[in-house]
């Protein structure tokens, strides 16, 4: 059933995204064909034009990652709490399944727009193909370059900085999905408790995370540091700073971890037992 | 012919009477077949467990009889649907009677009324 | 053979008010029962109990001799009071939904109904007139083979014609084995088609009886009754 849900979820996003996506994309390619060295010359209704498109090209990538924002909390909080919900939640299906459908399609857009709006970065160079030779060999020489200072850390910090970017996104979104929960252990205000939630939930994770970096990261931190000291006076350069860093990233990625599935059971908890739809 | 159906009485018993009105007008003729449950009860806007009741009262007095895998037939004995359509008659001449004996008639001038009536009709 | 929908003690607390209270009965299989009692009497709270969207504070409700839940919901069919059609999308995606989520869903069925009253299935239900989107909400609902039906106010607010149209498709559609409560306070209206009934005020039911029981045993209407017992 989680699958036929992340089908319906996708189906009602799509014809959101999908022209978006598409705006986008031919918009950058616009940009490119007019941003060219010889289009136009010095004609000054060309060089209007041009600025006109590079300004609307910049304001569909802003209005992309609003968008993608405001999707998230609509499919929530519009699909499942309000008049919808008397038809989701009363599928064959598990509250558990509804969540994660919500869950697994935000995430999945989320990292389309990402990679849509690099994609259409690259459109803008259209007329100048030599940008794409020099952009290729200047990120090779970059990775082999990395690669020779830093050793095999640095292709271990890629890995683990992708997971903790993965994961800081579906701890983002499921701190959206538990702030929707909380409001509706309420009657009234709803929507203004959500948002109160929301911050009230960033400003306890701030504080206890400070607490627990304080206690414990920084002791550690202290031996990690020292030991950097050392090698750094030897042949390997700076290749431990990225040691440090992965030594680090999984304890953080790991407490990132517990507060998303600590969301994902207040969420879960709510909705199965104390649900009250308006 | 509608189905006129009052919420005071209980509703089987009113279909009952329609059924067997229907059926000594001719409306149902002997020996044919009625319609199906459902559609009567959707035909009377009615609860088709209050159809199939009224029916089944009708079977036990034999106007009605099943055949289990055709579905229900009028009885074809003009007799009984003669004896039926005796009895309503009677009914409601006596309703009739009890009415006018509310208005002060007796019998007599009832009928003598009802002569009466029935010359100035022609 | 086992009741269908059966209550024993159930309440449901919403902070200090107490939305029903204490109630025990049950319903038979292959009737249709109409739930009756004045607004805010619990009808409601008890319809979503049953159908899983509420978790009982006390007490217990079984369908088919089962805690709502994933077995249950699938038995249950639910109309709710408001309508709860994605406004996005056309009805046809509506009946494939229905099709995808309820495997006891005749979308044969469905389409015959809609087109018994000329709906467009490549309508969007965004340009439908409200009486129209609660039609098809009708439809689907009673498009599926479900083993209890539970329509929260059916009939509130529509004009007499669709009040009719409303009620045949109640009684046409459900099987013999399956039970359809109605919850409503236009009792005239409804109590040609009732079996049974279950008076509810405050949180309590207060009777339970068949309709002709009523009509032989107190000679009148159960309208009249309901005005009776819940004189102001």
């Amino acid at each position: 059933m989680l699958r036929k849900l992340i089908k319906y979820e996708f189906k009602a996003t799509a014809r959101i995204f999908l022209p978006l996506f598409l705006a986008m994309l031919f918009l950058a390619l616009l940009n490119g064909l007019f941003m060219g060295p010889n289009v136009g010359g010095e004609n000054s209704v060309i060089t209007t034009l041009r600025s006109i498109l590079l300004f609307v090209y910049i304001v569909v990538i802003f209005s992309l990652f609003i968008v993608t924002l405001v999707i998230t909390i609509q499919r929530f909080y519009k699909n499942l709490t309000g008049d919808e919900g008397y038809l989701m939640f009363t599928l064959p299906v598990k509250t558990s399944s509804l969540i994660c459908s919500k869950l697994i399609v935000a995430v999945i857009w989320e990292l389309f727009s990402i990679l849509v709006t690099l994609a259409s970065v690259f459109l803008l160079f259209l007329r100048e193909s030599r940008f794409y030779g020099e952009f290729w060999e200047g990120f090779s020489r970059f990775w082999e370059e990395s690669r020779r200072l830093f050793g095999t850390s640095f292709e271990a910090f890629l890995w683990l900085a992708a997971a903790s970017v993965l994961i800081a996104a579906v701890v983002s979104i499921l701190q959206i999905y538990t702030a929707i929960a909380i409001s509706q252990l309420f009657r009234e205000h709803r929507a203004l408790i959500a948002i109160g939630s929301y911050f009230g939930i960033s400003i306890v994770i701030q504080i206890v995370s400070s607490m627990l970096f304080m206690t414990s990261f920084l002791s550690r931190i202290d031996g990690l540091v020292s030991s950097v000291e050392i090698t750094a006076e030897g042949a390997a350069g700076v290749a431990p700073v990225f040691e440090l860093i992965n030594a680090v990233m999984p304890g953080m990625m790991i407490l990132d971890a517990v507060v998303g599935v600590a969301f994902f059971l207040v969420t879960n908890y709510i909705f199965k037992k104390r649900l009250n739809l308006e | 012919m509608e189905w006129e159906l009052k919420s005071d009485r209980p509703i089987y018993l009113q279909l009952m009477e329609q059924i067997q009105l229907r059926i000594v007008s001719g409306g149902y003729p002997a020996g044919s077949k009625l319609p199906p449950v459902r559609d009567l009860a959707a035909e009377a806007s009615v609860n088709p467990n209050t159809m199939q009741k009224a029916l089944s009262e009708l079977e036990r007095g034999g106007l009605i009889y099943s055949q289990r895998t055709s579905g229900r037939f009028i009885t074809e004995d003009e007799g009984m649907i003669q004896t039926v359509k005796i009895g309503l008659a009677k009914e409601q001449i006596k309703a009739f009677f009890e009415r006018m004996q509310q208005l002060g008639y007796s019998k007599e001038e009832t009928v003598s009324l009802l002569e009466q009536a029935m010359k100035e009709g022609k | 053979m086992q009741p269908i929908l059966q209550c024993s003690h159930l309440s449901k607390h919403f902070g200090y008010l107490r939305a029903l209270d204490d109630v025990t009965f049950s319903l038979e299989r292959g009737r249709i029962i109409g739930l009756l009692g004045p607004n805010g009497s619990g009808k409601s709270t008890l319809i979503k109990l049953a159908s899983g969207l509420l978790v009982p504070s006390q007490g217990e409700i079984l369908v088919d001799g089962q805690k709502p839940g994933l077995e249950t919901k699938l038995q249950v069919s639910y109309l709710p009071e408001r309508t709860y059609l994605n406004n996005w999308m056309r009805v046809r995606d509506m009946i494939d939904f229905f099709g995808d989520f309820y495997s006891n869903f005749d979308k044969a069925k469905a389409f015959e109904m809609l087109r018994r009253l000329n709906i467009n299935v490549r309508d969007r239900l965004k340009t439908m007139s409200k009486g129209t989107k609660e039609k098809v909400q009708l439809i689907l609902v009673m498009s599926r083979n479900a083993d209890l039906y539970l329509l929260d106010e059916p009939i509130g607010g529509v004009d007499p014609a669709a009040r009719d149209y409303i009620l045949n498709t109640i009684i046409t559609n459900y099987n013999e084995n399956a039970s359809v409560v109605i919850s409503t306070h236009l009792i005239a209206d409804v109590e040609r088609v009732l079996d049974d009934v279950v008076f509810i005020c405050n949180g309590k039911v207060t009777l339970t009886s068949s309709v002709d029981d009523i009509r032989e045993g107190q000679g009148k209407s159960v309208d009249a009754l309901f005005r009776e017992v819940f004189r102001c």
